[in-house]
């Protein structure tokens, strides 16, 4: 399956795909099926000031804790609460009803260098 | 890296492997940790365990060399039925928890945890030199081993084996099965009802697939994980330590101070913990893992340590094992930086109907 053209892809499979001038942001359907059974989002707080790389939170699988790292830098806007209770929406659609965070970014440019999705689909074929 | 009799099978459903104790081993299959999860509380899972390690004991004095270096009282044991018990070093601590199963008072199988094989025959080895009538082998690569757990996996071997076999629990048998002498024991690490089935290596493979045939459900490590957790079974190197004394490990019901003498029996005797294994559930949202901080709620200061934890399907609730003070009352873990009140649980977290 190939990911959505709309969005760009960082190497630690995060998406970020801006529109209006706002940078939604989740992990790819690669990284969800390498976690497994997504079973609790910690969720970041609205407000938080994240640089690129930076952790933006944590999803648990059944086995396991991993961070998820901002692929943009600015402010979280707006969080999927949808999450807290049906943390399993990141297994069932990582791109659409799985998105994590939206963060009003102070650098759109940042997106420039991060994989497209052609590229991303070529990056994890080899894994 | 060692792989099992049945790697192929696991590549073949599409299992995702990873590194265990020095085993390739399924971690989970497409369907998923939970899908696993339910099917073995629900149905049946079928597991591979091939990886544990199996050690003959043989000869004269197999019984005094086991009643000597195992913590539980071998005594108890007659022909055809099998004991959970521990390998404890001088200071009390555990080298590993196996299961005993006794073919005769001079024939014995120890199945131990796979990554514990070769500190287990080296332990064996060492202090098997005081029994000139007793020897060891370690036939691990022989056997393959299939567990088969949850409320269909008797009807599922007895479909296989075209028998209604009537087990009594932690009795064990050899049997043919599809024309290939395994041993069935009715053991487990689920915390269901099940079996344990040593097969010949070469046959593991078609036993495993007649077993899925019949409706068992392929299950990874991680469900093992999951489950055993529920029920509230310790693992080696998470619960149970070699340097943490036995009688705080959780399975002081295997510690049989009333034998004559055993490795590690008087610094038990010697020794009164200042924490032990508690069950926690965390009400507040997140999950505790293996290493995480235990403080007391009302002082802060740390009063213990997490050493297994994991949001529990069956339950749906976050609960976690974690050594604490004996003295603390109320207790917190600390997870990431946040601390997450817990209420305690009584141990097992569940518990299967009609035990």
């Amino acid at each position: 399956m190939s990911s959505p053209s709309d969005r760009r892809y960082t190497k630690d499979h995060e998406w970020v795909k801006v529109t209006g001038g706002k940078a939604q942001v989740g992990i790819s359907n690669f990284a969800q099926g390498e976690l497994g059974d997504v079973v609790f989002v910690d969720l970041p707080k609205t407000g938080k000031k994240v640089s690129r790389g930076d952790v933006l939170c944590v999803v648990e699988s059944t086995k396991a804790a991993s961070d998820v790292y901002a692929p943009i830098s600015g402010e979280v806007a707006e969080v999927n609460a949808t999450l807290s209770s049906n943390p399993e929406k990141i297994n069932a659609s990582p791109y659409e009803e799985g998105w994590i965070a939206v963060i009003n970014p102070s650098n759109i440019k940042e997106t420039e260098d991060l994989f497209t999705s052609e590229q991303y689909d070529v990056f994890t074929k080899s894994k | 890296m060692k792989k099992t009799p049945l790697y192929e099978s696991h590549i073949a459903l599409g299992a995702k492997m990873v590194p265990f104790g020095g085993w390739e081993m399924p971690v989970q299959y497409p369907q998923g940790l939970i899908y696993e999860h339910q099917a073995t509380r629900t149905a049946c899972g079928l597991f591979d365990v091939s990886h544990m390690g199996e050690i003959t004991i043989k000869g004269k004095g197999a019984s005094d060399f086991l009643q000597a270096v195992t913590c539980n009282d071998l005594r108890l044991l007659e022909d055809g039925k099998a004991q959970y018990t521990a390998l404890l070093n001088k200071q009390g601590g555990v080298i590993d928890d196996l299961i005993i199963y006794r073919y005769a008072s001079d024939d014995y199988l120890l199945c131990v945890n796979a990554s514990n094989t070769e500190s287990c025959v080296l332990w064996v080895r060492e202090q098997i030199k005081n029994y000139k009538d007793v020897v060891y082998e370690d036939v691990s690569s022989l056997w393959g081993q299939i567990a088969v757990q949850g409320p269909k996996a008797w009807g599922i071997i007895n479909t296989l084996i075209g028998a209604e076999l009537g087990l009594k629990y932690f009795r064990f048998k050899k049997i043919n099965v599809k024309g290939v002498e395994c041993v069935v024991a009715r053991t487990g690490y689920t915390g269901e009802d099940g079996a344990e089935i040593f097969t010949p290596a070469e046959s593991t493979a078609e036993i495993w697939n007649a077993l899925i045939k019949l409706g068992g459900a392929p299950c990874g490590l991680g469900a093992r994980d999951t489950l055993r957790l529920e029920a509230a079974l310790p693992l080696h190197g998470h619960e149970l330590m070699t340097d943490r004394i036995a009688s705080s490990c959780g399975i002081s019901w295997v510690i049989k101070l009333q034998k004559e003498n055993f490795i590690g029996k008087e610094a038990l005797v010697n020794t009164s913990p200042q924490q032990a294994i508690r069950g926690l559930e965390l009400t507040a949202p997140g999950i505790a893992r293996h290493g995480d901080s235990v403080i007391d709620t009302n002082t802060g200061e740390v009063v213990g340590v997490v050493t297994s934890g994991t949001r529990s399907p069956t339950l749906g609730k976050s609960i976690a094992l974690a050594y604490v003070n004996t003295a603390t009352k109320n207790c917190s873990v600390v997870v990431r930086g946040n601390k997450i009140p817990t209420a305690p649980c009584s141990l097992p977290f569940y518990k299967r109907k009609g035990v």
